[in-house]
């Protein structure tokens, strides 16, 4: 990510000029906060396409500027807007699952959206307002409760995961990977796991710690998940949803940081290893081409490397060339059909077989695993 | 021996309390002139961004300390207009202050192009000692291996403390968190020590803030403070507005956190909400405490004056 690039001076100026405002903001709405929702609406004028009168907008749960999971879904949106010439494409931020995301959700409908898109767990919150407007599209992530005009989407981050796995293990020196991660739920459980079978193929005797934070975004805390974890030795972190200073942290103590579709590969680059990518725009150009040609179909669509849906940032500058050859050989067998990362035996951390000899975890049945960690992190599943 | 899980976990604890420190210290100045400032989440997060953006200009720790912190100010002398001046309650003034505060840190950070969002750290937060005193077994890392600000903290503890006890300005101050109208009648100007002692609270809180984007999380997002604020406001209560009581409680209460995982880490699992929950309870169990014993524990109770405002005519 590029460095500041304003001189000083402009800063002074945009500096002077908000303070100035602080107190008439302060003196005209004393307790309204003035940035909870900025919506940014881009429409293309220009192009007079077949394509103007179709109206798409995006609900994204945090910053768009957040370097990772908005951030990529917006970029996936970019791409919608470039494939179809002329589409109303626009996004709000920083909603939260709840009731501002019901008001947004019925706010897009008022402005006469075609297609909605929720970037998280929106299920409970867009539910009324999709079955009271059946003529609108709405695509949300996760989810399950069927309705006709509502697409679920989530991702196969096992894919690339695995493939995270591999570097870290082929980096780590103290055989300590830390984990930090928000919430206990299967999509999560299933990432980690697959990334320390990542991990274990090439270091079977590092181990994956995993940390729980109970928060999805918040630096501070993030910071000293980081810390602590780099106090018990690790020298790799990887993570899911997390903000940059995990980069940060592994800078400081010399390690190494994998992203969750975070490519932060300018940001550190001595500590930078790897990080699968989403891209949702293949999920979303295909939906809206069904849709407009009267074929939608409600349901969940899942998809990894074989979809499109994933991709990879740069590696970084300390990835050898064999763990790169071994990355290749692992997506090829993937794409191929001759690799499958969760082929039995499998055991948990508990020493139990979860998948048995010659069985495994086909794919259509993989969004509803796991419910256990596989062995080689050490950590527990939080009660509740 | 220095790398062990203790005593590192003790150095980041230090580190860690500081933003509180600093905050609660601001804040019990303000309280002994007779205000109650609630607004220091607000003030964090104004210090937080406005020095991350100064420490990405100039590259200083320092600059960006004292910037965040003149950003505290800012807000703050809004609160003193409200509660001194205007005499408004102050606990509405004070909220107003955590919204306004949140709402226009979050502006700033997001306007520019790029904006602070994605801007990388710019300042290189270097230990003050040299290795040699660093390196020394168990103490290096504790009490050696920080950074200038966190050094600060402990001597505007001292200076602090002594201040408030041992000069006349400090008297001047306590007298009219007090007493105001005796304080008037002996020739203090009751408006303007309430004015200084705000700004100072503003300070420390936009400091504290600073300290925390700048030295140790290194990005900026928005309320990235998370309630560090609401801690400070509680060790004020629970360190009896003492200022070295309050260096013990940010010890504590600064390293929560990274107790609950570390702890994690060594298979002991305690809730982080109930960790998160301890400086509050404990704050109560002050509150408690105090109301319930009959005098000595009445000298760590708040100031008299504590959220009145003072008007000479209304005597």
């Amino acid at each position: 990510m590029p460095l500041m690039q304003k001189s000083p001076r402009t800063h002074f100026r945009l500096l002077t000029a908000l303070l100035l405002t602080l107190s008439v903001i302060a003196a005209a709405c004393g307790g309204s906060d003035p940035s909870t929702t900025e919506a940014s609406t881009e429409i293309d004028q220009a192009a007079a396409d077949d394509y103007s009168d179709f109206k798409v907008v995006m609900i994204l749960d945090g910053s768009a500027e957040d370097g990772g999971w908005n951030t990529t879904h917006l970029r996936s949106g970019r791409k919608v807007e470039a494939n179809f010439p002329g589409i109303d494409f626009s996004f709000v931020e920083e909603i939260e699952p709840g009731q501002p995301a019901t008001n947004a959700f019925q706010d897009a409908v008022d402005a006469g959206a075609n297609l909605v898109i929720g970037t998280t767990f929106y299920q409970f919150d867009m539910i009324d307002v999709a079955a009271e407007n059946p003529d609108v599209y709405f695509l949300t992530w996760s989810g399950f409760e069927p309705q006709p005009n509502v697409g679920h989407f989530s991702q196969a981050s096992e894919d690339g995961r695995y493939m995270d796995g591999i570097v870290a293990g082929s980096l780590t020196k103290s055989n300590i990977i830390g984990y930090p991660v928000g919430f206990s739920f299967e999509e999560v459980n299933r990432a980690l796991n697959a990334f320390t079978l990542g991990v274990r193929e090439v270091n079977p005797d590092a181990e994956v710690r995993a940390v729980y934070l109970n928060t999805w975004f918040d630096p501070a805390i993030e910071q000293q998940a980081a810390e602590a974890l780099a106090n018990a030795g690790a020298d790799v972190i990887a993570h899911e949803v997390g903000s940059q200073v995990y980069a940060t942290v592994m800078a400081q103590n010399d390690g190494y940081v994998i992203g969750y579709t975070n490519d932060w590969s300018d940001f550190e680059p001595e500590a930078w290893a790897s990080s699968l990518l989403f891209d949702w725009s293949t999920y979303y150009i295909e939906q809206i081409d069904a849709i407009l040609a009267g074929e939608f179909e409600a349901g969940m669509s899942y998809g990894g490397l074989k979809e499109g849906w994933i991709e990879f940032a740069p590696y970084g500058p300390d990835v050898t060339q064999e763990t790169l050859d071994l990355i290749d050989e692992r997506v090829a067998g993937i794409l191929d059909g001759t690799f499958d990362m969760f082929a039995g035996p499998i055991k948990d951390n508990q020493g139990n077989i979860v998948v048995a000899e010659g069985e495994t975890i086909a794919f259509g049945d993989r969004s509803a695993c796991c419910q256990w960690l596989v062995e080689g992190i050490v950590g527990e599943i939080p009660a509740g | 021996m220095n790398d062990s899980v203790v005593i590192l976990s003790i150095a980041s604890a230090i580190v860690a309390s500081t933003p509180i420190l600093f905050a609660a210290l601001g804040e019990i100045i303000t309280n002994r002139s007779g205000v109650m400032n609630l607004g220091i989440e607000g003030m964090m997060l104004m210090g937080a961004v406005i020095g991350f953006w100064a420490g990405n200009t100039t590259g200083s720790l320092i600059v960006a300390i004292i910037i965040g912190g003149l950003g505290g100010v800012a807000l703050a002398l809004i609160h003193a207009v409200l509660a001194v001046t205007l005499r408004v309650d102050q606990t509405v003034s004070g909220l107003s202050l955590v919204i306004v505060g949140s709402g226009f840190s979050s502006f700033i950070g997001t306007s520019g192009e790029p904006s602070l969002l994605s801007a990388r750290n710019g300042v290189d937060v270097t230990p003050l000692f040299p290795s040699a005193l660093r390196d020394l077994p168990a103490i290096g890392p504790i009490l050696f291996g920080h950074d200038l600000v966190v050094y600060l903290g402990v001597i505007a503890v001292i200076t602090a403390t002594y201040v408030l006890n041992r000069t006349a300005v400090g008297l001047a101050l306590r007298a009219v968190g007090e007493d105001p109208a005796s304080a008037d009648a002996a020739g203090i100007s009751v408006t303007k020590m309430r004015y200084i002692a705000t700004a100072i609270g503003g300070f420390g809180a936009g400091a504290g803030g600073a300290y925390l984007t700048v030295a140790i999380v290194g990005t900026w997002q928005n309320g990235l403070t998370a309630g560090i604020g609401w801690i400070a406001v509680a060790l004020v209560i629970l360190a009896g507005w003492r200022p070295w009581l309050a260096l013990i409680g940010a010890l504590a209460f600064g390293g929560l956190n990274g107790l609950g995982f570390t702890l994690q880490l060594a298979q002991v699992n305690v809730p982080s909400d109930f960790l998160k929950m301890m400086p509050f309870i404990a704050a109560y169990l002050v509150v408690i405490a105090v109301s319930a014993s009959p005098n000595r524990a009445r000298r760590l109770a708040a100031p008299a004056a504590l959220a009145q405002p003072y008007s000479r005519e209304a005597r």
